[in-house]
């Protein structure tokens, strides 16, 4: 291989885009018009922003904000972007399978990129940014405080979260991914069987992006622990801000093994170690421990948020206080514990003894518990309500059933005799895509349905939401409830092509769902584009279009930078609903009012984000100066902010008076939206007193 | 075999016909799977399979019904005059949603621990005289060696009915996973390491040694027919044996090089005399020479070169460390275990013990040892 000083072994021959222009075979010719989509969607993103003159607010609102809103904003935007790039790649891959009757149109190398690709970034860059960009929003909202407890390291977190994404974005350009899966199992993922820049890409986009997310785990338990406004014990935290807390404590035990994992996996691959490698003792076991040690609590940090978000949509959209709050809370917290006792059952077929397995098996099993318990109480917070068939209900009704159906076939493959038989199959594939998607998926969803008018002030479309919620559910069944059938027939997983014929009509129904789940992206592009425009229409200035029962729908929507205008002193479990009940929800002192100290804006985060990708792009291609000089900026930036003048902004005491006293005269006087009206023009966020309760 | 045309008239009819007959579950196919165990260890498996679903279909069944039910009869504006806003709680339900499933995974997690036991991959199946195979995953291919038999078989697994059967198992090159479909469940293979595998065939038929472990281009050939034959065609099959005998020597030659591998192909079975004693020990012993091994002497990789790749040569009994196991049916040397609470590095740190494999006679507690 030529290495130059320059480039290190960078070439030509790695460059995707030139490929189209080779002659190339359709796999490549695939290949490589995907790396054009990527160019081209860059350039069409400069140019909008400088038709439009967006340069200067990118830079002085948004990439040096340090609020939570914005951050939040950002990572879901960030989600979204890599989500589009997921969901195209799962449909190419089910149109090859659907062909693939002894071979399909890609090269199996092509479609093994993808289905690394696809699993890296729906776990890593879809769903756990989306769900901490959700946190970013609600927690501090929801627990009355004026921003997270280290406003800059949540800003470095979503820097180190953007390496990662922005280097699997490169990797499709240049040079190409890795071909051993999301989980990239050594030795295969090793530099004697793939010296290309593939599992460096991995190693360096997974080992960035964690240190994000340990960051983001500090940083929330943190904020959890110490900013929660006078009255709010733990028992009267919004079970969403609870499951945030049992993800937080779950990231700052989980991410460790993985980065370390991650950095082992480098050493053997670029300083010749022999951790996981075939020779000299390498033992590739260490490396499914230690990867799934991670791997599974990371199952419960993508469903617990999940399930707070479905305990809150529950009770918002049934007009009905939570059902079994402690019980939720501590079957969150025994998801919790549970999740770290049984890593085991990933690997059954290991060959360790039935002792082990019978161990790791049981453990497995005992979480249906608690997860049974919480189905149970989100039925019963919807029984005897007035439940708004709304889209987050129409996402709760097909996460429930799904999600049962999901934990069910978890259940049958917790039992290591059965996991043997349909271990690596498209049995594997169908469970976890029948978790993750009716879980974390269409919870994320629901979330940004009920929260889209907090933060933007306006409601998004009734009717394109709930087409798109449809044709999730219904695309996600029709796509992988077939793959159970297949995986019990014998098809393995990872599989490019199968010489079976009894297979074929499963691939072309799945394909069908697949088509479905595009028609499903697409419907929710088109919801935000057709609730842009009619904005004003759809409008909420009161910030509760739901009838909220949690502290942030008593803001403005959008909410101002400084949440509140008085830190709330809450008295219940339900604080915002009780006061609507009573009466109290808008009175307020205006002499308690003082001006606001706001932490300064930042280019710490900025910063890392780029430099973090040049020095991961660096090492991916052996460009050790560049390597040396961005982690030389990196650290340097980070111990000169020790040094640099720190000056907050003070937000006058009138100026925060004037906004909120608008609001709450406004609430005082507007007319109040009944529930049955809420999706209507007139619905402007301030809703009607609950009528008719017995209590 | 040549690549067949994206979208022949013949693949157009099959798809046809095939929509039109199912759908249905479950396709009965002639080859032996899951639905159509022909040996007891996949037939149990098979039975707690339907068990579980069964017991669990009772379980899951309630809250299907119930949330749509909920949803319907408390929906706003349906006419239901009950509204309790502010309930939270009773007593008696939030007893049954605990006692409920913690009653349904006691149960099921004492039929777990049962069949797990039962079901050990490493336990022996009843009868005498098992038929020892030592089966090696090469990139694409399955090679199943016979020692005592002295025939070595690629792309192909025959065993007689009735008798049971002893695998043991590695890889020569990254780790796979064996899947004996219509026999019995699978497990890992890694190279330098030994797992095993004990089946047997209850009728003649005709299953599949699947790879499962995606490993490169040629993943999808690993799967070649496992047959079961009676007791007088595997001695004709056997005796069938020609050609030039596989030797240490010339065993590299057998392994695909590197990125050649072609995708897609029907794999050729090719049945050998076997004229080394311990071609598995050697196998095994070339990832325990203590020194590194070039890139193009490891097979798999991209730039494998088997005149670089030469297996290790030197008398059987001095291939491997003489703590490595597995007793029982250990490397030429009869029935003991002499280390059975020690296995080779990494596996212990692991909790698994792929290396430090059980023999026939051992018990729980050495295995256990063995791990800790």
């Amino acid at each position: 291989m030529n290495e130059t000083f320059l480039l290190g072994r960078l070439s030509l021959a790695d460059i995707e885009p030139l490929k189209l222009f080779q002659n190339p075979d359709i796999s490549t010719a695939i290949g490589s018009l995907a790396s054009w989509v990527v160019i081209v969607g860059a350039i069409a993103v400069v140019a909008l922003l400088t038709v439009k003159g967006w340069w200067k607010p990118l830079f002085t609102e948004w990439l040096n904000t340090t609020d939570h809103k914005k951050i939040g904003i950002m990572y879901l935007t960030f989600a979204g972007v890599m989500f589009i790039r997921g969901v195209l790649e799962g449909v190419v891959m089910r149109a090859h399978l659907m062909t693939s009757y002894e071979g399909g149109f890609l090269t199996s190398e092509h479609f093994a990129e993808l289905f690394s690709t696809h699993g890296t970034i729906m776990i890593f860059f879809v769903l756990m940014p989306a769900l901490i960009g959700l946190m970013n929003l609600l927690v501090p909202l929801q627990i009355g405080a004026r921003d997270v407890a280290f406003p800059k390291l949540n800003q470095i977190s979503l820097g180190f979260t953007a390496v990662g994404g922005v280097l699997i974005m490169l990797s499709l350009v240049v040079g190409g991914f890795e071909t051993g899966g999301w989980t990239a199992y050594p030795p295969y993922t090793g530099a004697a069987f793939q010296p290309g820049p593939g599992p460096d890409y991995w190693v360096w986009a997974i080992g960035l992006s964690g240190v994000g997310s340990l960051l983001t785990g500090l940083n929330f338990a943190v904020t959890i622990y110490k900013m929660r406004c006078p009255g709010m014990t733990f028992m009267r935290m919004p079970l969403f801000v609870w499951t945030a807390l049992c993800t937080s404590i779950l990231l700052i035990f989980a991410l460790p093994p993985l980065t370390a994992v991650t950095l082992m996996q480098a050493l053997d691959r670029y300083l010749d170690f022999h951790f996981f490698t075939n020779d000299l003792g390498g033992n590739m076991m260490n490396y499914a421990n230690m990867f799934w040690m991670f791997g599974h609590p990371e199952v419960y940090i993508l469903i617990l948020p999940a399930f707070g978000i479905y305990s809150e949509i529950s009770q918002t959209y049934s007009g009905k206080m939570l059902y079994g709050y402690t019980s939720l809370v501590l079957a969150t917290m025994a998801i919790a514990v549970l999740s770290f006792t049984v890593w085991l059952h990933h690997f059954f077929t290991m060959g360790q003894s039935a002792a082990i397995n019978a161990a790791f098996g049981v453990a497995t099993m005992l979480i249906a518990i608690p997860t049974g318990v919480k189905v149970y109480v989100w039925i019963a917070t919807l029984w005897r309500g007035r439940v708004r068939l709304r889209t987050p209900i129409v996402y709760l009704a097909g996460f429930i059933v799904f999600f049962v159906i999901g934990g069910y076939t978890g259940v049958i493959l917790a039992n290591p005799t059965i996991n043997f038989a349909v271990h690596n199959s498209q049995f594997v594939v169908a469970h976890f895509h029948n978790v993750l998607l009716p879980g974390t998926l269409f919870a994320i969803l629901a979330g940004i349905y009920t929260w889209f008018p907090k933060f933007f002030g306006f409601r998004l479309d009734e009717t394109w939401s709930l087409r798109t919620a449809y044709l999730f559910v219904i695309g996600f069944a029709v796509t992988f409830l077939p793959l159970y059938v297949l995986g019990l027939m014998g098809y393995p997983r990872r599989s490019p092509a199968f010489d079976d014929p009894t297979f074929i009509p499963y691939v072309i129904v799945s394909f069908l769902g697949a088509v479905m789940l595009l028609g499903a992206l697409t419907s929710l592009i088109v919801s935000f584009v057709v609730s842009v425009r009619k904005r004003d229409e759809l409008a909420v200035p009161g910030g509760d279009p739901w009838d909220g029962w949690t502290l942030e729908w008593a803001t403005p929507a959008p909410v101002p930078e400084w949440n509140f205008a008085v830190i709330p002193e809450v008295h219940s479990r339900h604080a915002f609903g009780i006061e609507k009940m009573s009466g109290n929800a808008f009175s307020f002192e205006e002499s308690e009012i003082e001006a606001i100290e706001m932490p300064a804006g930042s280019y710490i985060g900025l910063a890392i984000a780029v430099f973090g990708t040049l020095l991961g792009f660096a090492l991916v291609f052996w460009i050790w100066w560049l390597a040396a000089l961005s982690l030389l900026v990196m650290v340097g930036y980070g111990i000169a902010l020790g040094f640099l003048p720190n000056r907050p902004i003070i937000v006058p005491a009138e100026e925060v008076a004037r906004v909120h006293k608008s609001w709450a005269d406004a609430a005082l006087g507007e007319r109040r939206t009944r529930r049955e009206d809420e999706t209507l023009p007139t619905n402007r966020g301030y809703a009607a007193p609950i009528a008719g309760a017995h209590a | 075999m040549s690549k067949p045309a994206l979208f022949s008239r013949q693949k157009i009819i099959t798809v046809l016909a095939l929509l039109a007959a199912c759908l249905a579950l479950p396709v009965s196919a002639a080859a032996a799977d899951l639905f159509n165990p022909i040996g007891p260890v996949l037939a149990a498996e098979a039975w707690h399979l339907v068990r579980v679903t069964l017991i669990g279909a009772f379980v899951v069944t309630p809250p299907l019904l119930l949330i749509v039910f909920v949803i319907w009869r408390y929906r706003i504006g349906g006419g239901s005059s009950s509204y309790w806003p502010t309930w939270e709680f009773n007593g008696f339900y939030e007893t049954a949603i605990w006692a409920g499933p913690l009653v349904v995974v006691g149960f099921l997690g004492i039929w777990l621990v049962s069949s797990t036991v039962e079901l050990d991959p490493y336990a022996p199946l009843p009868g005498a005289d098992p038929l020892r195979i030592d089966l090696v995953g090469l990139d694409d291919k399955w090679l199943a060696l016979y020692p005592d038999e002295r025939v070595a078989a690629l792309n192909e697994i025959v065993l007689p009915v009735g008798r049971p059967v002893t695998f043991r198992i590695t890889s020569d090159t990254v780790m796979q996973s064996f899947l004996p479909q219509g026999f019995a469940g699978q497990i890992y293979l890694m190279p330098g390491m030994v797992t095993e595998l004990n089946l047997a065939a209850s009728e003649p038929g005709e299953g599949k040694a699947i790879q499962t472990q995606y490993n490169g281009s040629g993943f999808a050939n690993q799967r070649v027919p496992m047959r079961a034959v009676s007791k007088a065609d595997f001695e004709t099959w056997v005796t069938s044996a020609s050609g030039a005998p596989l030797t240490a020597d010339r065993y590299p030659t057998l392994i695909s090089s590197g990125k050649s591998v072609q995708e897609f192909h029907a794999a050729q079975a090719v049945l050998m005399p076997l004229s080394d004693d311990c071609l598995f020990e050697r196998v095994v012993a070339r990832y325990h020479q203590n020194a590194p091994i070039p890139v193009a002497a490891q097979p798999g990789s991209p730039t494998y070169d088997p005149g670089a790749a030469p297996l290790p040569a030197g008398a059987c009994g001095a291939l491997l460390p003489a703590n490595f196991g597995p007793a029982g049916m250990a490397m030429g040397t009869g029935e003991t275990n002499p280390m059975a609470d020690e296995t080779m590095s990494g596996a212990a740190d692991s909790g698994a013990q792929g290396a430090g494999a059980k023999g026939s006679g051992e018990q729980e507690g050495d295995r256990m040892s063995g791990s800790e």
